[in-house]
């Protein structure tokens, strides 16, 4: 591949698709994602040669970005910085920003569950839900098959659940002592 | 149930309108310039692995004083500059490698200690037709609640009490055929995550390969390095105090009760394992 090719192919896939790595990092990540995207897409022209092309192009960034996800420390410097930009990156507001800002108490709930779960559980329900992306291509990300797709997001959903239970029941009951239940369980 | 529990969380997308991010001018050239920054940081990051195929310096480069001298001065002088090229070959084959690992995310293994690690995954994701397919025809697997035949049922029990396998180390310990490897691994349930306890590491899996086939596979499954006490008790006590009627329905309770407790995973004592396990978690949700 010759070097005008290499930056034909890259800017193709950037002008089709940064929008949605970008919102597939920030979505992980909101102090480390707009450094993870751009380290992606750093990655991406690296292996450009190799990059698929069409509907492969966005499943094959997104396991890209998996991996600098997974490989990101780099969060005290820059969430200040992005915290900033994260403001300006939001468009245009359909709600007011008090709503924007403090989300539903079920949503965060079910966030916070979400986080508790083991990361392959939660990355394919997010793939899922929030990417919207269709069995095959989930399946193409994590590396396992399409029929196996199905049964983890069938088991993750069953925990999501058991975990939200878990944190609602913490949040409706109010525990004069806190430590009861763990010195009970240690004593 | 479950679609409506993926409903909403779908609705709860922090960033439901990707393409809503970026639309202010500023914000798309400052995030194109940081990616191309990190290109170009990346371009001279792997600058270095381009110098060593260019010639080493010429021998000319040393005084033609004498042979004896040139011989003295040359002599330590290229193999310096070979040495050196061979180091930064060495660099680049490692960077190289090093690359490969953190892109692929995964070290290059031998075949059987691959197989090893398949099945404690496919035990992970309650995959019974993968870790049945890993197995010769005439298979063996002891420490198991079921023949491997019967994984099915023994893995839909797992499945209802959320048993989680993790591969910790797995090691080829004899060569074959058959060869022999052994896994660690660590594990946990539904009833450890709730009561906060656990993972348990120290249990193992030996598995004898032939064939790229599991000949025969011994699992040594620890208890007593705390899930016994901690979460096996506290479920059954649970389940004595709550649901006596139900207790040796859910579990064979042996001649000698508590000494021989094996769990019973025909698909009646299965919808009762969920309900119990179900409630035992919120029972004990702090």
């Amino acid at each position: 591949m010759t070097a005008q090719e290499a930056e034909t192919k890259f800017t193709r896939m950037y002008e089709a698709h940064h929008k949605q790595v970008l919102a597939y990092c920030l979505r992980r990540s909101p102090s480390d994602g707009w450094d993870a995207a751009a380290d992606t897409f750093a990655v991406a022209w690296k292996r450009i040669d190799i990059a698929p092309e069409g509907e492969g192009s966005l499943p094959w960034l997104y396991t890209v970005a998996r991996k600098v996800l997974a490989n990101t420390y780099r969060k005290n410097e820059t969430a200040a910085r992005l915290n900033l930009r994260l403001g300006r990156l939001a468009g245009p507001a359909t709600v007011g920003p008090d709503v924007q800002v403090v989300q539903r108490w079920e949503e965060k709930q079910l966030i916070e569950a979400l986080r508790r779960l083991r990361p392959d559980d939660s990355e394919v329900l997010r793939l899922a839900t929030w990417e919207e992306l269709p069995h095959d291509q989930i399946a193409e990300i994590l590396g396992i098959s399409v029929s196996a797709v199905g049964q983890r997001i069938h088991r993750a959903t069953k925990r999501l659940g058991r975990q939200l239970k878990g944190s609602m029941k913490t949040e409706a009951t109010t525990n004069p002592n806190p430590h009861a239940a763990e010195e009970g369980r240690t004593a | 149930m479950s679609n409506q529990l993926l409903g909403n969380l779908r609705d709860a997308n922090p960033i439901p309108h990707p393409d809503r991010l970026l639309t202010d001018e500023a914000d798309a050239r400052a995030f194109l310039a940081t990616v191309q920054e990190r290109r170009h940081g990346m371009a001279n990051k792997t600058q270095p692995e381009v110098q060593p195929t260019e010639a080493p310096p010429r021998p000319t480069e040393a005084r033609p004083d004498s042979e004896a001298v040139i011989s003295v001065v040359r002599g330590p002088r290229r193999r310096f500059v070979y040495g050196l090229a061979a180091a930064v070959a060495v660099l680049i084959v490692g960077t190289l490698t090093w690359i490969a690992f953190i892109d692929d995310g995964e070290s290059p293994v031998a075949a059987p200690v691959d197989i090893g690690r398949s099945f404690i995954e496919a035990q992970d994701a309650w995959d019974a037709e993968a870790a049945i397919a890993l197995f010769a025809p005439n298979k063996l697997a002891t420490g198991f609640l079921t023949v491997v035949e019967e994984f099915p049922s023994y893995y839909a029990w797992l499945e209802t009490l959320d048993w989680r396998y993790t591969a910790e180390e797995c090691n080829q310990v004899a060569v074959g055929p058959p060869v022999e490897v052994t896994c660690s691994y660590s594990y946990e349930n539904a009833w450890t995550q709730a009561l906060g306890v656990g993972p348990y590491s120290g249990s193992s899996m030996r598995f004898f390969i032939a064939d790229g086939q599991i000949q025969q596979l011994n699992n040594t499954f620890i208890t007593n390095t705390g899930f016994s006490v901690q979460a096996w008790e506290v479920f059954t006590d649970w389940v004595s105090d709550t649901h006596p009627e139900n207790l040796n329905v859910i579990i064979d309770l042996g001649i000698e009760g508590r000494t021989a407790d094996v769990p019973i995973v025909t698909p009646e004592a299965l919808v009762l394992w969920e309900q119990y396990t179900n409630e035992f978690v919120a029972s004990v949700a702090p």
